[in-house]
């Protein structure tokens, strides 16, 4: 019981003396784990997406541009009524040439080489399941059909993706490596100063036979709170950052491609946990760190 | 208690603090350590807390080996010796009753016994009733009785007292000196480094002294004897035969 007691006083009188550099250290534990909860739900978020597009949400049937449009209707009626495809579009060659003038307005001497009757007139199709074995059937079955060129599936796209987020959670990686060191070198710089403002305490301690262990506790315990509530901030963080990220997918137009970059409320947890024990980790191997450097017998 | 066998200090491959000592303190003696600054008694005393480790020869301490102790035994060898310093080292911020249970608390002693001993012990060094006053309220004399309250109330085997009444005035530094030979009396071996020619003169205790890091005198009921050593030894600090004789004869006595 006086052990306890004895702890939690010192761990409180070591916070108290020491608020600056314990609000630093928190802080930067804060932002490195919110860093970490980030990357994590990147991945998730993507995982997610890309599972349910794996093979693209829609895919394009290229028409030979040299064919009778009446095939061209034909294969139309034929993708409309198929029981697997929910609804298309249809994009002739003059459309496809608006599109593409778009694109290049301001490479005119690219699109003047470019000529309406060259661009192959499509079928943009959504079938009613986004499975994507479906999808690659689909597309296979309509690349034997005669005057048809090519069908091309969202799989490229989705591999941009794929790799876009896997740098940016490389980025994010490397930036929570980054504050992770930080956060190491800032508490141990805490604990440090708050050994050092125990110096007497402690040479008396020791005096008088109190264990190594004994004298660290106080010390490894304050390390480890300023590790918990650096995490536990970084993980309430990351919560209203995913809250506003996926408010901002779903109230937007431009962003509404994004809208199944969810994170499972299962998933969030799994950020939650992780976080919250990189943050005492840190917090335990700053501290750690300190104790052994400047408290030995 | 403590025996040194032909123990060497060197401190950083330079100064010789303590060159070749063998002496053996029992159980229940009061022993005077005495010399000039720099002889070597402040590290005659570190050597028995583990504080240093001797580059050569064999400690004993409390039935202990130090040379074979593991660093993680040391605090539990601590808790058989008590310290007291010249300059106190009572913690500013704590009161009087707190720096002494700080002791038994920071050890792990229940709650009941820091309840019972802290007041008994304060009453032994005669400062029941200053036990809520801070440091810096008491007389020098009165923070070295807090300081041997706090050295003492873990009823240690073995009190070290390295110049405890170097910074009192004659009439404490007495008074001091009297409560250390009133705790000898309970059977705690006493070890007391100082300078004081008064008091070591007046207590007739056995004393040790050295010069240069070696021992130079042992005798059972002696001195200061300022004269013989500061006279005749010589300053390259080999044993002179003086100081053999003297040596040969406490052994006798």
């Amino acid at each position: 019981m006086s052990r306890i007691r004895y702890f939690a006083r010192e761990t409180w009188a070591n916070i108290r003396r020491n608020l600056t550099l314990t609000f630093a250290a928190i802080l930067t534990v804060a932002v490195g784990v919110m860093l970490v909860g980030m990357g994590l739900m990147a991945g998730y978020a993507s995982g997610n997406a890309l599972d349910r597009w794996e093979g693209g949400v829609q895919f394009e049937v290229f028409m030979d541009p040299q064919i009778d449009p009446s095939q061209i209707d034909a294969l139309g009626l034929e993708l409309e009524t198929h029981p697997e495809i929910d609804r298309i579009e249809f994009f002739s060659s003059e459309e496809a040439y608006g599109l593409v003038s778009q694109q290049m307005a301001d490479q005119p001497e690219l699109l003047a080489q470019v000529s309406p009757e060259a661009l192959p007139p499509s079928y943009r199709v959504v079938p009613r399941s986004v499975e994507a074995e479906l999808i690659e059937s689909l597309a296979a079955q309509f690349r034997q059909r005669p005057g048809v060129m090519s069908v091309q599936t969202g799989r490229e796209e989705v591999d941009a993706i794929r790799t876009w987020f896997s740098s940016f959670q490389g980025i994010v990686l490397l930036l929570s490596i980054v504050l992770a060191g930080a956060s190491v070198m800032l508490i141990f710089n805490s604990i440090r100063v708050a050994m050092f403002a125990r110096r007497r305490e402690i040479e008396v301690m020791k005096l008088v036979g109190a264990t190594n262990s004994f004298i660290r506790f106080p010390f490894m315990l304050e390390g480890m709170l300023h590790g918990l509530i650096g995490g536990i901030i970084g993980a309430i963080a990351a919560g209203a950052l995913r809250g506003h990220v996926e408010g901002l997918f779903s109230r937007s137009d431009i962003l509404a491609f994004f809208r199944s970059f969810v994170v499972t409320s299962d998933q969030f947890t799994t950020v939650v946990i992780v976080t919250v024990i990189a943050g005492v980790l840190v917090g335990m191997i700053g501290s750690a760190f300190a104790a052994s450097r400047f408290l030995d017998v | 208690m403590i025996r040194f066998d032909n123990v060497t200090k060197i401190y950083k491959g330079e100064t010789r603090a303590v060159n070749d000592v063998s002496l053996n303190i029992t159980k229940g003696e009061f022993v005077f350590l005495v010399g000039p600054s720099g002889s070597g008694k402040s590290t005659m005393l570190r050597l028995m807390t583990c504080e240093e480790k001797a580059t050569a020869g064999n400690i004993h301490v409390a039935g202990k080996d130090l040379s074979k102790l593991n660093s993680w035994r040391v605090p539990y060898l601590r808790r058989n010796i008590g310290s007291v310093f010249q300059d106190f080292k009572l913690l500013p911020n704590k009161t009087v009753y707190e720096n002494v249970a700080f002791a038994l608390e920071v050890i792990g002693r229940p709650d009941g016994v820091i309840r019972t001993q802290v007041p008994a012990i304060l009453e032994l060094v005669g400062l029941e009733d200053k036990h809520r006053r801070f440091p810096d309220e008491l007389s020098g004399g009165e923070q070295q009785r807090v300081s041997v309250a706090r050295a003492f109330v873990n009823r240690p085997l073995i009190l070290l007292a390295d110049e405890p009444t170097g910074n009192l005035d004659p009439d404490t530094s007495e008074e001091l000196t009297s409560l250390l030979d009133r705790i000898n009396r309970t059977g705690t071996t006493v070890v007391m480094a100082t300078h004081d020619q008064a008091i070591v003169n007046r207590m007739r205790r056995r004393v040790v002294a050295l010069r240069h890091g070696e021992l130079v005198r042992d005798e059972q009921r002696g001195g200061y004897g300022g004269e013989s050593e500061h006279g005749s030894a010589p300053d390259d600090a080999a044993p002179s035969d003086d100081a053999s004789t003297e040596l040969r004869d406490a052994h006798g006595s």
